[in-house]
């Protein structure tokens, strides 16, 4: 079913129709949000925040016509932000679960949970702008033009939060890697 | 890491690709989440018919705005072209019709409501149809019961009553499915009747001196006990609906006029209703006693 249909019968609350809604976008939106949060509990309580405003949302005649991944995602975006601002410091835990693939070697499972890790923790020095442009953009394979309806700014905009993003990425890694010396 | 690749705007992008993986979701925190999702949406649902009923009672606001949602599919102009012709010949009029779908219980108009609810239960041949029409009607009742009370009017026995047999119908509906379908039907219904309980539970906490109300909830947590005996015992779950049948219709007599208490003309059952008529196949139903209409009337009829 099309995003427009799926509104236009979730616009009247029907169940089939917000049963698909969510069986849809709720695993992206939880993996969006751990990547961004951290934590289990709180990427639960993200897509549940998400899913509980996009009916109030529905209630007031408001909501989108279209694009509907779009709209979700900007209501996450928006809880994520709320969250940076009462969970600060972001803390980014990887678990055993990342790539540890059994045809890994033990060092190799090592290395690639160390460079994870280094990432994560670089994501942290980001604005919460820039953390969710270069997570949406690499990390779900999002054109800039969803990002941009996703996070409500123009598309240049959104450019301009990957391309500093990577520079500060790039610089933050750099600079570890000189303390480590 | 090799960090002269850092410097490397494809590496980094490597880098945070890798992180593409994330733990599992306990699989009850995605149910439970999806529960309450779509519970909000069922009060939603409920209380946006409500507001409906709401808007006919006010008579400076428009009934368009209402009924403009009852107007869309193929089914319910085909329905509505039907019961036009009927009201018409009673010297109705369309717009009558269509007014009679926001009515409330205490409204001249509503008797047509009823009618056409009954016309569609009656075009309905599929025992899921009829389920989720059921259901569907029984949250209208409850919208009307919220609606009244919210205008400080009283309620009238025979919505209550029809609410009852409404719900009691989709457990006979529930009740005709096999096994397999039956699981299905019963969390369907089960979910519905718990929202349900939620919304009566309020009422009855807003006027706690109301027996109508306490009536109302008491048979709805009846029937709860009901459909969770189903989960684990689907037999025992047509026996008990098939006696609970049974009893009310005993209780009520075996008239074949259908009348709804209201005294609204409804269906007589004679090859317009699929559950339960003498002679029709009811896949799933093995327990032949358990006809969930006996005297070949329909369930859903006062």
């Amino acid at each position: 079913m099309t995003d427009e249909k799926l509104l236009q019968h979730a616009r009247t609350f029907e169940e089939q129709a917000l049963a698909e809604i969510y069986d849809r976008w709720s695993d992206p939106i939880y993996r969006y949000a751990y990547r961004l949060l951290g934590e289990k509990g709180l990427a639960e309580e993200c897509v549940s925040e998400t899913f509980s405003r996009f009916l109030a949302s529905l209630r007031n005649s408001r909501g989108p016509d279209d694009h509907l991944q779009a709209y979700l995602f900007r209501i996450a975006h928006n809880w994520i932000t709320d969250s940076y601002r009462r969970h600060s410091p972001l803390s980014v835990e990887l678990t055993d679960e990342l790539h540890a693939t059994a045809e890994s070697e033990p060092d190799q499972i090592v290395a690639v949970k160390m460079e994870q890790q280094q990432v994560c923790e670089a994501l942290k020095f980001l604005t919460a702008d820039q953390r969710q442009v270069i997570t949406l953009k690499f990390v779900e394979d999002w054109d800039n033009a969803e990002i941009a309806r996703a996070l409500g700014k123009p598309v240049g905009a959104i450019k301009a939060l990957q391309h500093r993003g990577l520079v500060t990425l790039r610089q933050v890694l750099l600079e570890e890697k000189e303390n480590k010396k | 890491m090799n960090w002269n690749e850092i410097r490397s705007t494809n590496r980094l992008k490597y880098l945070l690709h890798q992180l593409q993986e994330v733990p599992a979701r306990e699989i009850e925190l995605v149910s439970s989440g999806r529960s309450q999702f779509l519970e909000e949406g069922r009060i939603l649902r409920i209380s946006e018919t409500g507001k409906l009923a709401q808007r006919v009672i006010d008579p400076n606001k428009t009934i368009s705005k209402g009924t403009r949602r009852k107007t869309g599919t193929p089914v319910w102009n085909g329905l509505m072209a039907a019961i036009l012709a009927v009201v018409v010949f009673f010297g109705g009029t369309a717009a009558t019709v269509f007014a009679a779908q926001g009515s409330l219980p205490d409204e001249a108009l509503y008797p047509l409501k009823t009618l056409s609810e009954d016309a569609r239960l009656s075009l309905t041949s599929s025992t899921q149809g009829q389920l989720n029409l059921a259901l569907e009607f029984s949250d209208r009742r409850l919208s009307e019961i919220a609606a009244l009370q919210a205008a400080g009017k009283p309620i009238p026995q025979n919505v209550t009553d029809r609410f009852q047999k409404e719900a009691d119908f989709a457990l006979t509906m529930v009740a005709a499915m096999n096994d397999t379908e039956m699981a299905q039907g019963l969390s369907q219904a089960l979910t519905r009747a718990e929202v349900q309980l939620q919304i009566v539970s309020a009422l009855v906490a807003g006027h706690p001196a109301d027996q109508v109300i306490q009536a109302v909830a008491t048979r709805l947590q009846e029937q709860i006990q009901l459909m969770n005996l189903g989960h684990g015992n689907p037999q025992g779950f047509r026996l008990q609906v098939g006696k609970r049948a049974n009893g009310m219709h005993g209780a009520k007599g075996n008239n074949n006029q259908a009348t709804g208490t209201d005294g609204t003309p409804m269906p007589d059952g004679n090859g317009n209703k699929p559950m339960g008529t003498p002679g029709q196949n009811q896949p799933g139903n093995p327990d032949a006693n358990m006809t969930p209409m006996p005297g070949g009337k329909p369930m859903h009829q006062p």
